[in-house]
């Protein structure tokens, strides 16, 4: 079965899109803003350009997906991007809190890539056809993303303290990333048919994903069960709510701002 | 990103705008490795620019003649192809 049209869907459906939608906006919406801290005192100045191009790619998703959220609303990107309070954005955990350093960066950024382009990839098989270009265009772009984590991965794990930081960055980061799959909305997104792929597989191909580079460089992901908190349901750190006013605040002043 | 200055980890970079231009010298990257020298190289010459080759070259492998010998000191500037037009006795 396929979707064209929500007008002619069923409730059930369109909330679990709905919901679904705004946890991926939110998502490139934290990861962005937070990528933005390096923006200036990257380790090198052509490190800065890179990371930085990585977060005005991640800020435009975020608005991408923010539109589609504001269509089914009938209100504006503007709004959900700047507008709601903290407990109300669905995103990630793994995302929010300031970065310790590189490593910790390389290590959230690259798992937050694969369990992204994972989802993609399930939200481009699900029922809804009209979302199909906008993950397409989304994943091609995150290719680079995950090339850039990757070389980074192998680089850091050829040097002894890089490789220490990036053992440790792993041991803090993995819990969350694992917990990035979990419904956003009341019911099961995949069974509403929202995702191709259930989010228990979803979880296992991007440990599979994920666990091949770290063991390619000899590093083995911890054994530990998704975090009990996961921010799909809107319990999020005090580091959230420190980033989201960051960003309203040119919003704030009245400019006219893109999500 | 400035000048190439030396260091091992300067990687020159070229770049070929379409299949019959030049791979001209486009500048540098400082990057600890030939992996991110690539990456660096395509965000930082050619992620705005239209670009059909991009390669990067470790600076230590430039191997240098040194001062060129009779290099531009034969006075010989009329043989050069942009022609007479500095040349006494001659008009453009």
């Amino acid at each position: 079965m396929t979707v064209d049209n929500l007008e002619n869907a069923e409730e059930s459906f369109v909330n679990a899109l709905e919901a679904e939608l705004l946890a991926v906006a939110d998502d490139d919406h934290v990861m962005g803003n937070r990528l933005c801290d390096w923006t200036g005192v990257a380790p090198t100045v052509e490190e800065d350009v890179a990371i930085s191009n990585v977060a005005q790619d991640e800020l435009g998703h975020a608005e991408l997906f923010y539109d589609q959220v504001a269509e089914i609303r009938e209100g504006s990107s503007q709004e959900l991007a700047y507008e709601r309070s903290p407990e109300e954005y669905r995103n990630a955990r793994l995302l929010e809190a300031p970065f310790e350093d590189w490593a910790d960066t390389v290590v959230r950024h690259y798992c937050y890539d694969v369990a992204d382009a994972v989802r993609l990839r399930a939200l481009a098989d699900g029922e809804y056809e009209p979302i199909e270009g906008v993950a397409q265009k989304v994943l091609d772009e995150e290719a680079y993303h995950t090339e850039h984590g990757e070389v980074w991965i192998e680089t850091l794990a050829a040097d002894v303290e890089g490789r220490e930081r990036l053992v440790a960055a792993l041991e803090d980061a993995w819990a969350d990333a694992l917990a990035f799959f979990e419904p956003a909305g009341e019911v099961d997104p995949a069974e509403a048919g929202v995702y191709g792929r259930p989010l228990d597989a979803q979880r296992e191909a991007f440990v599979e994903r994920a666990g091949s580079t770290f063991e390619s460089v000899g590093l083995s992901v911890p054994d530990v069960d998704p975090a009990a908190e996961t921010g799909r349901e809107g319990a999020h750190s005090d580091d959230l709510e420190e980033l989201l006013a960051e960003t309203r605040e040119v919003y704030e002043q009245g400019v006219d701002v893109g999500a | 990103m400035s000048e190439a200055t030396g260091g091992e980890n300067v990687y020159l970079v070229f770049r070929r705008q379409d299949a019959a231009a030049p791979l001209t010298e486009a500048g540098s990257v400082d990057a600890k490795n030939a992996e991110l020298a690539k990456i660096y190289a395509r965000e930082n010459y050619a992620r705005r620019k239209r670009t059909e080759e991009l390669v990067v070259v470790p600076k230590t492998a430039m191997e240098s003649l040194g001062e060129v010998p009779y290099g531009g000191t034969l006075e010989k500037e009329y043989r050069e192809n942009r022609g007479y037009e500095n040349v006494e006795g001659f008009t453009a």
